[in-house]
């Protein structure tokens, strides 16, 4: 059976997901279903299933932190933000990024 | 005709019919499964929790907590599986959560030591109680002091899920019970050896890890006890005790008194004074009514 385009790319929006989570928390402080709607209409769309071990994840690596508030509606949020760290590991990131688009372009001239 | 399971999600209750709590529980069992290992797994379970509780939310009128046929199998589809490390098969997933030793006052008959004891090694809860009455007779009231230490040591189980892991997902065998005495046997000798060789920094890193852990969990707390503030304690499945459990409760209570009391040298004289302080007491309150 062949892949379908969907499953073909499933390996590299796995591996840009943790980049997309760290470019979204960088537009300021975010909650997860904040995170989630912005991926929502994009071929990144994901659930929570996928999304809090990877927040988590990067709480450990210190990339971000988070701070509870209280929500009008219902229970406590936490709140995530990028630390000095997961700014410069995302600035790394966006340049390696840039620079592996430039080679995908060049390569074949 | 549908039965309904209460449960409480992120310190809220939710009636579910039995097919939305059966996915329920395979999803969390298999997120659990997913992540087990994971450092945060505890406070990722909650936040997972969380999600689906304001999912379901979402779904009910307002000032319902009853989730109609489908509701949480959407919501469960809007979740998404759960991720972590690359789950070993469907098999890994299907194993369940570990059993665990928790008491059940609900199913049992005081504090639920018996219940919880029979369900983690798969026996009937009557072989249990009797084993403990033909035991304190034995011991001439003295194993009493068995079942109170118990009730301390022993967790309850209050989430659906510690119910469940107290029941385990499926029977656990002697062999299985040796290995994980053994585990946790290594796994705390590793720990000791890494408390003793760790640098100052990571010792500092683990202390604020552990800090903020506890601060995690204390809010866990708080919030829980906020919600049963305002909800009342009424949806924890739990049966009011009838007047022959009170007079079994009150019985087992005097017996621990007094097994204490006999078998416990030095406290013998504390529990003299605290009688004769209760006794001036109720003197002086006779005193006051015959005034």
């Amino acid at each position: 059976m062949e892949n379908t385009p969907n499953q073909k790319f499933d390996a590299i929006r796995k591996g840009l997901l943790e980049f997309l989570t760290a470019k979204i928390i960088a537009t300021g402080e975010v909650y997860a279903a904040d995170i989630l709607a912005r991926l929502a209409p994009t071929d990144f769309a994901t659930g929570e299933g996928t999304l809090y071990p990877l927040l988590s994840k990067m709480r450990r690596e210190g990339l971000l932190e988070y701070e509870w508030r209280e929500s009008e509606s219902g229970p406590p949020r936490k709140y995530y933000r990028l630390t000095p760290k997961g700014r410069a590991n995302l600035r790394e990131t966006e340049a390696y990024w840039q620079a592996l688009i430039a080679t995908i372009k060049t390569i074949a001239k | 005709m549908n039965k309904v399971v209460t449960i409480s999600l992120a310190g809220r209750a939710y009636e579910l019919e039995e097919a939305g709590y059966d996915a329920l529980r395979r999803y969390l069992d298999s997120a659990r499964a997913a992540l087990s290992g994971d450092p945060d797994l505890e406070e990722i379970m909650r936040d997972l929790e969380a999600a689906i509780a304001e999912k379901l939310s979402a779904r009910m009128r307002p000032g319902e907590n009853v989730a109609r046929g489908g509701d949480v199998e959407a919501a469960l589809a809007e979740m998404g599986p759960v991720g972590g490390k690359a789950p070993e098969g469907a098999a890994h997933a299907q194993s369940g959560t570990p059993k665990k030793l928790y008491r059940l006052p609900e199913a049992g008959w005081i504090w639920g030591v018996c219940a919880g004891l029979a369900a983690y090694f798969d026996i009937d809860v009557t072989l249990v109680r009797i084993a403990f009455v033909a035991l304190a007779i034995l011991t001439g009231g003295g194993f009493f002091l068995a079942y109170f230490l118990m009730v301390i040591l022993i967790p309850v189980a209050t989430t659906p899920e510690e119910r469940s892991a107290a029941y385990g997902a499926s029977t656990i065998t002697a062999q299985t019970l040796i290995e994980n005495a053994r585990k946790g046997y290594e796994e705390g000798m590793r720990a000791w050896q890494k408390w003793e060789t760790v640098g100052k920094a990571e010792w500092k890193a683990h202390k604020a890890e552990m800090k903020r852990q506890a601060k995690q969990q204390r809010r866990a707390w708080k919030h829980q006890g906020r919600a049963w503030q305002e909800y009342g304690y009424s949806y924890y499945p739990h049966r009011t005790p009838t007047v022959a459990e009170e007079l079994v409760h009150v019985a087992i209570l005097a017996a621990v008194v007094w097994a204490v009391y006999t078998y416990i040298p030095g406290t013998q004289p504390f529990l003299d004074h605290l009688w004769a302080l209760i006794e001036r007491g109720w003197q002086w309150i006779f005193a006051q009514i015959a005034r």
